[in-house]
């Protein structure tokens, strides 16, 4: 049952159901860089999908089968030790084509038009800020099969733009048909959860579109984080309220310490919490051990 | 076997100028004492090829060895971003090639297959494409269709960090080989440091297994903590805490040199690398939380 009070779930554990609620069975779920809510996420559709749904942990660790409430100091150990198999990246590559893979991406701007930037802020060549890279966000922006399912903590106007400052990943590029004019074959960006609300896009323009406000969000309070005109379907519900169970499951089971609450803390704050995080696992370890 | 070479050795192996390939990815399995040799050497104007590191890349750009990476990813993750390798591209001190994970992928797989090029599908919308030009967009001279060209990527060396050797020079890896195997089929040259060198008895206990045949591979280091600071499965975990510890003297220029004398610049001899970074009782606590992770089973979940 769904709850029915807003006040009884957090922003972190209403977007991380409403990111395991975009999977479906037959998908192929991977995680690679250090993406707690994402992770958090494909926990919680394999809880609830069963196991029959294909999770490679990591990418190059092949079906993992079992979970364990997640951890920062050793959680490539347990993806290892749960999964049947490892393979190398040029393994993973080869069988790309193949899967409907899943895998939840947090670039650092996303435009218009669902063009997704991980590589710098400012001009190129003299960057105001140099940002990692894609890793695979401009792979699995183009993979035909793939599902592309964003997510982003801090929904403003710097992290959505009116177009990005560089293209990483190509989402529609200029809109309408321009991505399927470039020669591209794959879909394109599907959904975006932020911590405002979830958005889609257009099916002719290709706009960012809202399909839904998280509860006590109004509508200008994400036209003021968002640096273009966004587009709003004609009837705009509340985001769906996750149901006690997966709140449990997220809180109480998956991820106890709230782990996934680091993607939204940055500066001292984070470091802060993540030194909290380290402290209370070490603890637990040893205690344990003893 | 004749391989083996000391760590002091290896950085011999090195010259000025040499297009190099570290092995691992994010903070996993990354010869990092190797690396560390590197440093102290001074080698200088490396170019190096590294698809998705962290503190490998930060490291040799910040003690200013390489004059240029071609990357697809290069962070401290959960500990923040590569502060070293960031201020130099922004102030325009390293050169740089920005790939994908897969085209980079392809560069070098391009050199195992001694091919000019491979292709690909995606990227054809990224700017990546645009800025970096071992890339270029073809068409398909009967049907038209387009494709990405990714430029072949020959490195003079591998730098690797694998889990074991066998007595023959097997190279025996455990957990997910990442660009490994592509970057040993590639380089002219391939150094890896392991964890121990095993028996043929003791190599046909371990069931998930992967190798490297002993004909791709020059020379082995046995390097037990190799990888350190970073992971190598089954025998330890990353050091946080001392990654946090790089993290925040990677700021500031003037704390990131008093790192690299203090971890590497001062160091003759391993043993003195270790007891810096806490000692044998830091080596247990890593050991013993892999071993807290190995055994995790009644914690199941699902």
């Amino acid at each position: 049952m769904n709850l029915k009070e807003s006040s009884d779930v957090d922003l972190d554990e209403l977007m991380v159901v409403r990111m395991a609620n975009e999977i479906r069975k037959g998908d192929v779920l991977v995680q690679g860089s250090f993406t707690p809510l994402g992770m958090v996420a494909c926990i919680l559709a394999k809880i609830k999908l069963g196991p029959e749904l294909i999770f490679c942990c990591g990418a190059t660790n092949i079906d993992t089968k079992a979970f364990y409430p997640i951890f920062l100091l050793f959680s490539d150990v347990i993806a290892r030790k749960a999964s049947l198999s490892f393979q190398s990246l040029g393994d993973y590559y080869s069988s790309y084509k193949t899967n409907r893979i899943v895998e939840f991406m947090a670039p650092a701007q996303i435009d218009r038009f669902g063009n997704l930037n991980n590589s710098v802020i400012g001009d190129y060549k003299k960057p105001k800020v140099r940002l990692p890279g894609g890793a695979g966000i401009g792979d699995n922006a183009e993979s035909v099969r793939n599902k592309l399912i964003l997510y982003n903590c801090r929904h403003s106007v710097r992290s959505f733009p009116e177009r990005v400052d560089f293209v990483t990943g190509a989402g529609f590029l200029s809109g309408g048909a321009s991505r399927w004019e470039r020669g591209i074959k794959a879909r394109g960006p599907i959904r975006i959860i932020t911590d405002l609300a979830v958005l889609g896009f257009d099916a002719e323009t290709r706009e960012m579109m809202v399909e839904s406000l998280h509860p006590g969000v109004t509508i200008n309070k994400v036209k003021e984080s968002t640096g273009f005109n966004l587009l709003f379907k004609k009837e705009i519900n509340q985001t769906e309220l996750p149901s006690e169970t997966d709140i449990h499951l997220v809180r109480e089971i998956i991820d106890p310490r709230a782990i996934r609450k680091l993607e939204f803390l940055t500066g001292k704050e984070r470091l802060e919490f993540l030194s909290k995080l380290i402290k209370m696992e070490e603890e637990l370890i040893f205690k344990e051990l003893t | 076997m004749k391989k083996v070479i000391n760590i002091k050795e290896s950085s011999g192996l090195v010259k000025d100028g040499d297009i190099v390939a570290i092995g691992g990815t994010w903070l996993d399995r990354k010869p990092m004492e190797i690396l560390r040799e590197l440093v102290r050497r001074r080698k200088k104007d490396l170019e190096l090829v590294i698809p998705i590191g962290g503190i490998d890349a930060d490291l040799l750009i910040g003690a200013r060895c390489a004059k240029g990476i071609h990357f697809s990813y290069i962070s401290l993750d959960i500990y923040g971003s590569a502060q070293s390798f960031r201020r130099a591209i922004e102030k325009d001190e390293v050169e740089f090639r920005e790939y994908s994970s897969l085209s980079i992928l392809l560069g070098l797989q391009a050199a195992a297959k001694d091919l000019p090029c491979l292709t690909m599908k995606e990227l054809l919308g990224s700017d990546i494409v645009k800025y970096n030009d071992h890339h270029e967009i073809v068409s398909h001279p009967s049907s038209g269709e387009k494709f990405v060209c990714v430029k072949k990527i020959t490195p003079d060396l591998a730098i690797l960090h694998a889990q074991c050797a066998g007595e023959d020079g097997t190279i025996v890896f455990r957990s997910g080989e990442w660009f490994d195997l592509e970057m040993a089929k590639s380089a002219k040259r391939v150094i890896v440091s392991v964890e121990e060198v095993l028996s043929e008895k003791q190599l046909e206990d371990i069931y998930d297994k992967s190798l490297l045949l002993r004909n791709m591979v020059d020379a082995i280091v046995v390097a037990p903590l190799g990888a350190h600071p970073t992971s190598c499965y089954p025998y330890y975990v990353a050091d946080t805490w001392h990654l946090m510890e790089y993290s925040l003297s990677s700021r500031e220029r003037e704390t990131f040199e008093y790192y690299l004398r203090k971890y590497i610049y001062s160091i003759t001899r391993n043993e003195e690398y270790v007891e810096k970074i806490g000692g044998s009782e830091k080596i247990r606590k890593l050991k013993r939380i892999n071993e807290f992770g190995l055994n995790h089973e009644s914690k199941r979940i699902v």
